[in-house]
């Protein structure tokens, strides 16, 4: 019923749209509203807008062919849906930010939203850029929310800094693909550079990675990954579980959805680009990874080589390593969110993110760390826990497309990062401290929501065949 | 009973809420009992297992099967069954399980959260024994690696948390590769791909071969059976892939010290047994001599280092490295007589080392270190200990009526025949195990009576129940070996085989 009118089919983001307006603006302007309690509004809207896109069917090209909508961008944003409406509740059990949510928190994530949901749809460079941008600069702001934190505004500044000069890359890569092919439009570009004597060239690759920067950017994988352990480090921690889970899987849904168009006889050199990016972001993300002394940090970096291994599973440019994609996905951000919510339990009485201030945690709070402690070796990727079924996923298509280097650097990486998490492990558990229990003054949800993010992880990694019925409904252009 | 093999396998898991619904003291009895329950139920197997069915490649002949189909978009099933190889491993668990659970009857801190990871831990070696799906295989292996790391890191010795991140790193290096041979055997496999053992075992048998494109530029089977090997080989240990075992055992607490030699060991070395070797047996025959080799540098070498020791569990822990090379020695001669001798040994040496963990720990738990020279005299002190030591280690040098003995016969004169200089050179292997057995032996128990330790309480009710049934195996295998080698003798012939051409 809702695609009747093409144009009508993408009411979700007019709805969100009008949520960033109400929030902005609204709130201000008329005196009434401002009594309605801010985040329960937020919450009832997106629970709307998801069961809408749980309804749709069928796939659109809408906006003049700048947006495409089919079940890849409408389960995308119903992930999204989800992961805000879980931050916005991590936010109230927060006091690094509980007395700044105000209305402009929600007006930002409202646009972040809709950013996200663009990007999951764009089928245009343009649209892929201001989708960027959309997300980007709430962002930034977002990242300064944290007002005891003296570093949160220079993190800040370093992100929007960064942001711009990846979007200006960006933009320009983006008009040399305008001027070699005449046209923004995905699918028509890739057939416009689809000439033998076109793919070979210099202008072909410096168009292309150009283009990626953007992309790269937002995924915060090597080279443009600078911006992501300062921002993460002093972030609130609500907004860092946030940008590692929901902008990230944005930026992986563009960059599956831009080079989904390509045309074979480019495939070759796009597997190889796109696998050096993946063997640089995952082994600078680990080695990094081995000294952090700060649990935010270490995560950030965590999320990075992350990012690399996803990369792994666009580099074969097929079907097969979509779906392992898309299967990676849900248990990324499990893992994730029940990582960032239990660092906001076991540092909330003392503000102290170091991670030697977690030392003999098991003592009192052995649920929470018991949880947190799942979510650990799952990114870590060890069996048997769901992390370990998504990589299995991951390394079978690279093996299937016979890139054994990268199999070979993907799994001397999982080594090697199981190094750093076993470490956070053993301080928690192993190491004993002195210090008097310091009372965590945030109660009993935080550890209902860790043991509710590490069941399903444990329940995945031994019976995976429903995440799996899932990840085949999500399809391009279906 | 139905599903008998599904459940030998889950009751020791299914144990594992009990101990929270006793106090953190009884929680020893908890596990103690879920072990030996699990020892009782599988009784039937051993009675109702028909030896003269060869299993291995016939799906149609290995017993107690269960087939159910767990991840059908990729062909995974819950496929499990025994044969003979399969099912000596599984008595092997079953005993060490209850033997380990009463050494660990004096863990102080902890007490649910040990037994736990205990219990999960005999699980994953069940099921490892008893897999025939690579992916149910794999995961198994790997469901061990975290509990071992929590055992050793957080009940072992002082230097456990290096021991224990050491073990888990070393031994993911070596699974991943496993992982990625396991995948590039399912997707180029003879025939349809598929993850079942057998069902490739078949295949291989009947001429299939690996159809892979070259990897780096080697040919494919030889660098996946490498990558293969080295998984095992980690395991077993092999030289120069065995630095991380002096440090796990040491740094083991004694109950877990006896899993990790008694059981751990073996599973690499079931490993070669059940998929590396059979599934590549033109790779086997080039790569033969290599093994040869490797194992007498085990042998040999592992036996010098255990006779450099100062530290008395240190030395056994080589020492488990020099019997593991005799295995080794027979499965690479793939003789029948080698590779009956080989699976014997790991039986046996399961059993043997255990006990002398086992009886490293009762000294320990008294004077709190393990050095070798600061004993002395300790024969008339406790007299029930010496006696028992003394028949422990007149096993592990091999003496004849003792099950070790045998074991190692069988693989010298399956390794004569085809390796006669690499046979010779085991046999100073054997000398020098004699040597620093006997030199330990002395050092400790006779000589001058250490005056710190003129006192010591001999050994109490509960170490004598944990070694006693170990002792009685011994001596009874070794004067009716074939009470076991009866078992597997019909697959391992038809293994060897396999091997041999």
């Amino acid at each position: 019923m809702v695609n009747t009118l093409p144009y009508l089919s993408y009411i979700p983001a007019h709805i969100v749209m009008g949520l960033a307006v109400l929030f902005f603006f609204i709130g201000r302007a008329i005196p009434g509203v401002r009594r309605l309690p801010a985040s329960l509004v937020f919450l009832l809207v997106l629970a709307v807008c998801f069961i809408i896109e749980a309804l749709g069917s069928g796939s659109n090209s809408v906006f003049f062919e700048l947006v495409t909508i089919d079940s890849f961008s409408r389960l995308y944003n119903q992930i999204f849906f989800i992961v805000t409406a879980v931050v916005v509740i991590m936010m109230l059990y927060n006091d690094e930010i509980k007395s700044k949510i105000n209305w402009e928190v929600f007006g930002l994530l409202s646009t972040i939203c809709l950013g996200m949901m663009f990007m999951t749809a764009a089928s245009n460079l343009l649209m892929a850029a201001l989708a960027i941008e959309l997300v980007s600069i709430p962002s930034y702001i977002l990242v300064a929310l944290n007002s005891k934190n003296p570093v949160s505004k220079e993190a800040s500044l370093k992100y929007i800094l960064f942001g711009s000069f990846a979007a200006g890359i960006m933009l320009y890569g983006m008009s040399l693909i305008f001027g070699v092919t005449g046209s923004l439009n995905f699918e028509v570009l890739w057939k416009g550079l689809g000439d033998y004597s076109v793919v070979n060239s210099p202008i072909y690759f410096l168009a292309i990675l150009m283009t990626m920067a953007g992309m790269v950017f937002k995924i915060a994988a090597v080279p443009f990954h600078f911006w992501c352990p300062d921002a993460y480090q002093a972030a609130p921690t609500p907004v860092t579980a946030f940008l590692s889970t929901a902008p990230k899987v944005a930026g992986l849904a563009l960059i599956i959805r831009f080079f989904s168009f390509h045309i074979s006889l480019q495939g070759e050199n796009l597997t190889l680009i796109i696998s050096v990016l993946a063997m640089a972001t995952m082994t600078l993300g680990n080695l990094a990874a081995l000294k952090q002394t700060d649990i935010k940090r270490l995560l950030a970096y965590s999320s990075i080589s992350h990012a690399g291994f996803l990369l792994m599973g666009i580099a074969v440019l097929n079907e097969a390593g979509r779906q392992a994609v898309f299967f990676y996905i849900p248990v990324y951000i499990l893992m994730n969110l029940g990582a960032f919510m239990a660092v906001i339990y076991l540092s909330s009485g003392s503000n102290n993110f170091q991670i030697s201030s977690y030392a003999g945690l098991i003592k009192k709070s052995p649920m929470i760390v018991v949880g947190f402690t799942v979510c650990l070796f799952s990114l870590a990727g060890i069996p048997p826990f769901a992390g370990f079924v998504a990589k299995f996923y991951l390394f079978k298509v690279i093996i299937e497309q016979q890139l054994y280097l990268l199999a070979v650097v993907a799994g001397i990486n999982s080594v090697i990062s199981l190094y750093y998490y076993v470490y956070v492990i053993k301080v928690m558990i192993i190491d004993s401290s002195d210090k008097p229990a310091e009372d965590n003054k945030i109660g009993v949800f935080p550890v209902a929501f860790v043991t509710l993010c590490a069941i399903p992880i444990v329940f995945f990694g031994v019976y995976w065949q429903p995440l799996l019925n899932w990840a085949e409904k999500v399809k391009l252009l279906m | 009973m139905s599903h008998i093999l599904s459940w030998v396998v889950f009751i020791p898991l299914i144990g594992v809420p009990f101990l929270w619904l006793v106090s953190k003291e009884k929680a020893k009895w908890v596990a103690l009992i879920a072990v030996i329950i699990d020892f009782l139920v599988a009784l039937p197997l051993f009675i109702n297992f028909d030896k003269a069915l060869k299993g291995v490649t016939t799906v149609g002949e290995m017993q107690f099967v269960e087939k159910a189909s767990w991840i059908p978009s990729l062909g995974i099933e819950y496929f499990i069954g025994v044969d003979g190889i399969s099912i000596t491993m599984i008595l092997l668990t079953l005993i060490i399980g209850v033997m380990a659970a009463l050494a660990s009857w004096r863990i102080g801190i902890y007490q649910r959260g040990y037994f736990a990871m205990f219990l999960l831990l005999e699980t994953a070696m069940l099921g490892v024994f008893v897999s025939l799906d690579l992916i149910l295989f794999y995961l198994f292996w790997e469901v061990m690696l975290f509990p071992m790391y929590f055992l050793i890191g957080v009940w072992g010795g002082p230097r456990r948390i290096y021991a224990a991140i050491k073990f888990f790193l070393y031994t993911l290096l070596g699974s991943i590769g496993m992982l990625l041979a396991i995948i590039a055997i399912w997707y180029f496999a003879p025939g349809d791909s598929t993850f079942n053992m057998i069902e490739l075992l078949q295949r291989v048998q009947a001429g299939g071969e690996f159809a892979g494109p070259a990897i780096f530029g080697f040919p494919f089977a030889k660098v996946v059976f490498i990558a293969l090997f080295i998984g095992f080989a980690i395991k077993v240990p092999i030289f120069p892939f065995h630095t991380w075992l002096p440090d796990a055992h040491v740094e083991a607490p004694t109950a877990i010290s006896v899993i990790l030699a008694g059981v751990l060991l073996k599973m690499g070395t079931y490993g070669f047994l059940r998929i590396n070797f059979p599934l590549f047996p033109e790779v086997f025959e080039w790569f033969r001599d290599f093994l040869i080799v490797l194992a007498v540098i085990n042998i040999v070498y592992g036996a010098l280092c255990a006779l450099a020791q100062s530290d008395f569990k240190k030395m056994i822990a080589y020492s488990s490295v020099s019997h593991m090379g005799f295995v080794i020695l027979g499965i690479g001669a793939a003789t029948e007589q080698g590779i009956n001798g080989a699976v014997l040994q790991m039986f046996n040496h399961g059993t043997i080392t255990a006990m002398l963990f086992l009886l490293v720990g009762v000294v320990y738990d008294r004077a709190h270190h393990r050095q070798i020279a600061g004993f002395g005299g300790l024969a008339s002190v406790t007299p029930v200990y010496a006696t028992i030591t003394s028949l422990a280690f007149m096993a592990a040098i091999g003496l004849p009526g003792l099950s070790g003995f045998i074991s190692e016969f069988l693989i010298l004169a399956g390794a004569f025949k085809v390796y006669q200089v690499a046979t010779i050179v085991s046999g100073l292997g054997i000398i020098f195990g004699a040597a620093y057995m006997l030199w330990a032996y002395q050092r400790v128990f006779f000589g001058k009576i250490n005056e710190k330790y003129k006192d010591l309480t001999d050994m109490n009710v509960v170490e004598l129940a944990s070694v006693v049934p170990l002792i009685c195996i011994v001596i009874f295998l070794g004067i009716m070996p074939n009470a076991i080698i009866s078992y597997f003798e019909t697959s391992l012939n038809y293994l060897s085989s396999i091997l041999m051409n």
